[in-house]
């Protein structure tokens, strides 16, 4: 006995009717994502622990009511979950048909499980750049004194963007900045690939930067950035990374790694030109040191003028003061020195006047004495006379002769005796 | 004392922190310190110019 192809395929339709009436929850790995005319084409894979095998394989459907429904309850994460890569958990109904074959029709997702995955990839990550020395590796860069030239990986239709570009044109000190545009997917599944094939671009001399800046999304939107290979790439920049993702609560990976990280596109601008700012400031502020420094030895040099100009003229001075001083005492004490001399002088001399007068023969004389004279010359030793010697006596007034008649000798030689 | 050339912000800082570390511990005689003065001046302008104009020698780096 022989069945018909469609004969099997209903009796297989059947028998998965029969077995999976209901719909199941199922965890499995997106490996393809399309949207045609509303439905969502899904291709769901397992693969084997630790490995890149495909154990199992499915396509599954999400129809476009079932996908408003979802949209509704999950807003924007139904679109990143909705992405080649992602782990879920899926409740779907079997369905079978006997031309299409065996598709898995989407019923509900469970977007806390894709979460609970990523965050477990995320700390998957980090323990491995721990391990690897990577997670510190991008802060081992200075920034320059001065940020300018700015290499961005963005994307051109990225929202923050434009942020990022408005807020460093606006700036209100008019610094401005080079910036280059590497364009990178910024979310999906191409984010890692294209940052790390960017960055290997990138070279070091010309910029002072890396900055990596996308508007805001959803926490799953972000997962791509707790990539490892894209965190790696980050660490391992030839350049300090600043990066302004758009997250309210909880920081990437890649801000982990990343030398600098902010929140906001705008936030990564106000970073910068305030970062500029100070240096500035800094220049100011020397520049004042430097006036007030100038100044100051001006002055000083002024003031050390100024007191030799000083010293000298009180040095002048005190001469001058000198000089009149020694003058002014000639003037005033030479006078009464030279009477005070002259003085002394005339008593002297009227002294030895007096002393003169008294050895005046006249005034001898005058007190009765008398000079005798032999021959005109005056006698001062009577032995010198002889009996007959003719005297001549001089008196005060007038004078008169006489013969000596005792010799006076004899008594002086009978004095001898 | 560094070109203009290969003057950098870093480069120029550090000069200026020079000079003013020297005027403060009295290091400049008069003699000098116009010449640094002016050379100061000179680097102050350098910075704050350069941080408000693009380097032109770097716009045609880009061409791909």
């Amino acid at each position: 006995m022989s069945y018909t192809l469609f004969e099997l395929n209903e009796f297989i339709r059947q028998v998965l009717a029969l077995n999976l009436s209901e719909p199941l929850w199922i965890k499995c790995e997106i490996s393809q994502a399309n949207i045609s005319r509303g439905h969502c084409y899904l291709n769901l894979v397992q693969k084997a622990e630790n490995g890149e095998e495909v154990i199992a394989q499915s396509s599954a459907v999400l129809w476009s009511l079932k996908l408003r429904q979802l949209r509704n309850k999950l807003g924007f994460e139904l679109d990143t979950i909705l992405q080649e890569g992602m782990e879920v958990m899926l409740q779907v109904k079997v369905d079978f048909h006997e031309r299409f074959g065996l598709k898995l029709l989407i019923e509900d997702i469970d977007p806390g499980y894709t979460l609970g995955q990523l965050a477990l990839k995320r700390m998957e990550t980090i323990s491995r750049l721990k391990k690897e020395g990577l997670l510190e590796k991008n802060k081992r860069f200075n920034l320059p004194v001065v940020i300018q030239r700015v290499a961005i990986l963005s994307s051109e239709s990225a929202a923050g963007l434009k942020d990022f570009l408005n807020e460093m044109a606006q700036n209100e000190y008019g610094y401005r900045f080079q910036f280059h545009l590497f364009p990178v997917a910024m979310q999906g599944a191409k984010v890692s690939e294209e940052i790390q094939a960017v960055l290997k671009k990138i070279l070091p001399e010309q910029f002072d930067v890396i900055v990596v800046v996308r508007g805001g999304g959803s926490k799953m939107d972000l997962a791509a950035f707790d990539e490892f290979l894209l965190c790696k790439s980050i660490a391992l920049a030839p350049l300090p990374v600043i990066s302004g993702i758009g997250h309210e609560i909880d920081e990437t990976v890649l801000d982990k790694v990343a030398h600098t990280s902010l929140r906001t596109p705008t936030a990564v601008a106000g970073f910068i030109i305030h970062y500029n700012l100070r240096f500035e400031s800094a220049l100011m502020q020397l520049a004042a040191e430097l006036k007030g420094g100038v100044h100051t030895i001006l002055q000083k040099q002024q003031q050390t003028v100024r007191l030799v100009a000083q010293s000298t003229i009180s040095q002048l001075d005190r001469a001058m003061k000198q000089q009149t001083m020694m003058l002014k005492y000639i003037d005033q004490e030479l006078p009464g020195l030279f009477s005070q001399k002259l003085k002394l002088s005339a008593a002297g001399l009227s002294l030895m006047d007096r002393s003169i007068q008294l050895l005046d023969p006249q005034q001898v004389l005058k007190r009765g004495f008398t000079i005798t004279l032999k021959q005109g010359k005056m006698v001062k030793d009577g032995s010198d006379l002889e009996p007959g010697d003719e005297l001549e006596t001089v008196f005060y007034k007038n004078k008169t002769r006489s013969v000596v008649t005792v010799a006076p000798g004899k008594q002086k030689t009978s004095n001898q005796q | 004392m560094s070109k203009t050339k290969d003057l950098t912000y870093e480069k120029a800082m550090a000069e200026l922190q020079g000079i003013v570390t020297q005027m403060q511990e009295d290091e400049i005689n008069v003699d000098e310190l116009s010449e640094k003065a002016k050379r100061a001046a000179f680097l102050v302008k350098y910075c704050q110019d350069k941080l408000r104009k693009i380097e032109e020698e770097v716009s045609g780096l880009f061409e791909e």
